[in-house]
């Protein structure tokens, strides 16, 4: 699976961390580690904006954490018809990173509320396309 | 307190949902209302910062385009852009061209043309304003960046859908009584309330809407303001920061950390702090962001944005008046013009020539210009010489 695969709808084609939406495809939502100063990235990154090595490793953001805002989308953009409404949310984890996604359908049904456990999961999508979601620990 | 360059000039075309002029126009129209007739002004600027977001354009670098409408072809031109703060990027340009001894006198105009896109245009676009790798396939919009802000704000400090309201009504009630404003309608707050949602808690009335328009600004050394206006507007103080593009790399949801650096750069540049400024044009693009921006310029501690302005004090009269030309909610918000008219409405403030909604007395004002959600931010300190 390509990067071009990531997502409802994708504008980036390639990458160097393309690997990321195969990781999807087996389960995994992965950040990226450097190997050399163990600076850990979400969104993963091929260069290490720390110390600048080019050496990266996957490591696996499968631990509970907490939501820190969300939004109920009610007018989306071009490509997410289908999707409305949806709940855009943030939630940091405890390997020290912070992510960007939507929560689970079933999670945006109940009342989701800031500090609310979430974990990450891996959303399989119509055509071959995956991402992933904030889903109830 | 430095004055080392000055603004001589500042004019804006009327903001319109729908112009029925081109961007060369348009860009002559705000030109020709900074001159009043000054031909002299005109004919003295010896370069041309053009601001505007160019995928609302259907025109290619309309750089030497506009150049070519304000008879300005022959001196350099180029376009900056840095989404909703082009125009205060502009400023910052023409300011160290200035300051670099390249030029004297610099125009820097802005404009937006955003009727010229159908809907559909609009809502493609709509889906590329975050970082199109990792955040545009989840369908974020700008509307669902700032609306993360506004529920963090909500869940830390109690601010609550009532008091974004109270931000709109009072923006209502200058833009009524600004010619130059798009939305002049005055609403109530159950008016807003009653709105339709957008993204929670933001409704319809909570967001500016876009406008067609165009401002403008000539900028000079200190030598040549002496010698071309006896009222010069005098640049103290400029901050400029940014954050990431992915909304996951920020610390902070309860504040803009780019507005809060580029704060503290300008009241330093400048030499005050935010109890010297008499008046000031903050970047609302949404209801939720005046609020933030109040207690990012430290017209209020963290939290307090909405007792600063519930007790009034960002009204005309108040200790710190705010958005009293309507702001971006009630002007319209054509994105690369946007910055030039906060610049313009403040310049005026300080020439006293703002009739019905003049601040008595107003000696020093600030701007403050959002690019996305803080991934671009600018706070502008002026003065003016009157005793
Ligand atoms: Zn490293």
């Amino acid at each position: 699976m390509s990067f071009a695969d990531f997502g409802v709808r994708s504008f980036v084609p390639d990458s160097q961390v393309g690997e990321f939406a195969s990781h999807l495809r087996q389960g995994k939502v992965m950040a990226s580690r450097c190997r050399d100063c163990g600076h850990v990235a979400f969104p993963p990154r091929s260069g290490c904006t720390n110390c600048g090595s080019a050496a990266f490793e996957w490591i696996a953001i499968d631990e509970v954490g907490r939501l820190v805002t969300y939004t109920r989308v009610e007018y989306g953009p071009a490509g997410f018809e289908a999707e409305l409404p949806y709940v855009l949310a943030i939630a940091r984890f405890p390997l020290g990173v912070t992510v960007f996604g939507q929560l689970s359908r079933e999670l945006a049904q109940t009342q989701p509320h800031v500090g609310m456990p979430v974990k990450l999961a891996a959303r399989l999508l119509a055509n071959n396309r995956a991402s992933y979601h904030f889903v109830q620990p | 307190m430095q004055k080392e360059v000055a603004i001589i000039a500042a004019g804006q075309t009327p903001f319109t949902r729908r112009s029925s002029s081109s961007l060369g126009e348009l860009c002559f129209g705000a030109w020709r209302d900074a001159l009043r007739g000054s031909v002299v002004i005109g004919k003295s600027v010896d370069a041309l910062v053009v601001c505007s977001a160019p995928e609302y354009d259907r025109q290619r670098s309309p750089a030497g385009v506009v150049a070519e409408s304000l008879g300005l072809s022959g001196r350099p031109v180029f376009n900056v852009e840095s989404l909703c703060s082009s125009g205060s990027s502009g400023l910052r340009t023409a300011y160290s061209l200035i300051r670099g001894g390249l030029h004297e006198v610099v125009a820097v105009v802005g404009f937006q043309k955003m009727s010229e896109l159908s809907s559909a245009e609009v809502a493609e676009r709509m889906g590329r304003s975050g970082d199109v790798m990792w955040e545009s396939p989840f369908g974020l919009t700008q509307p669902a960046g700032f609306a993360l802000f506004a529920c963090a704000h909500m869940e830390a400090y109690g601010t609550s859908e009532a008091d974004l309201a109270e931000v709109r009504v009072k923006s209502s009630l200058y833009a009524e009584q600004n010619e130059h404003a798009a939305y002049r309608k005055r609403f109530a707050a159950e008016d807003i309330l009653a709105s339709a949602p957008v993204v929670s808690p933001l409704k319809m009335l909570d967001c500016c809407a876009n406008a067609d328009g165009a401002a403008a600004l000539i900028v000079a050394s200190r030598a040549a303001a002496e010698r071309l206006t006896t009222d010069p507007v005098w640049i103290l103080g400029l901050g400029a920061a940014s954050d990431s593009a992915t909304l996951s790399n920020r610390d902070c949801f309860t504040s803009l950390t780019s507005a809060r650096v580029a704060a503290e750069q300008a009241y330093r540049m400048a030499g005050v702090g935010p109890g010297d400024i008499n008046v000031a044009e903050v970047h609302d693009c949404f209801t939720i962001t005046e609020i933030i921006a109040t207690e990012d310029l430290g017209f209020a501690p963290p939290g307090s944005g909405v007792r600063l302005l519930r007790e009034g004090q960002t009204r005309l009269g108040g200790r710190i008046p705010v958005n009293v030309d309507g702001g971006l909610l009630g002007k319209g918000h054509p994105v690369g013009a946007t910055g030039l008219s906060q610049l313009r409405t403040i310049v005026r403030q300080l020439r006293g020539e703002c009739g019905a909604t003049q601040v008595q007395g107003a000696r020093i004002g600030l701007v403050h210009n959002l690019g996305g959600p803080g991934i671009y931010a600018f706070v502008t300190i002026l003065g003016s010489d009157r005793p």
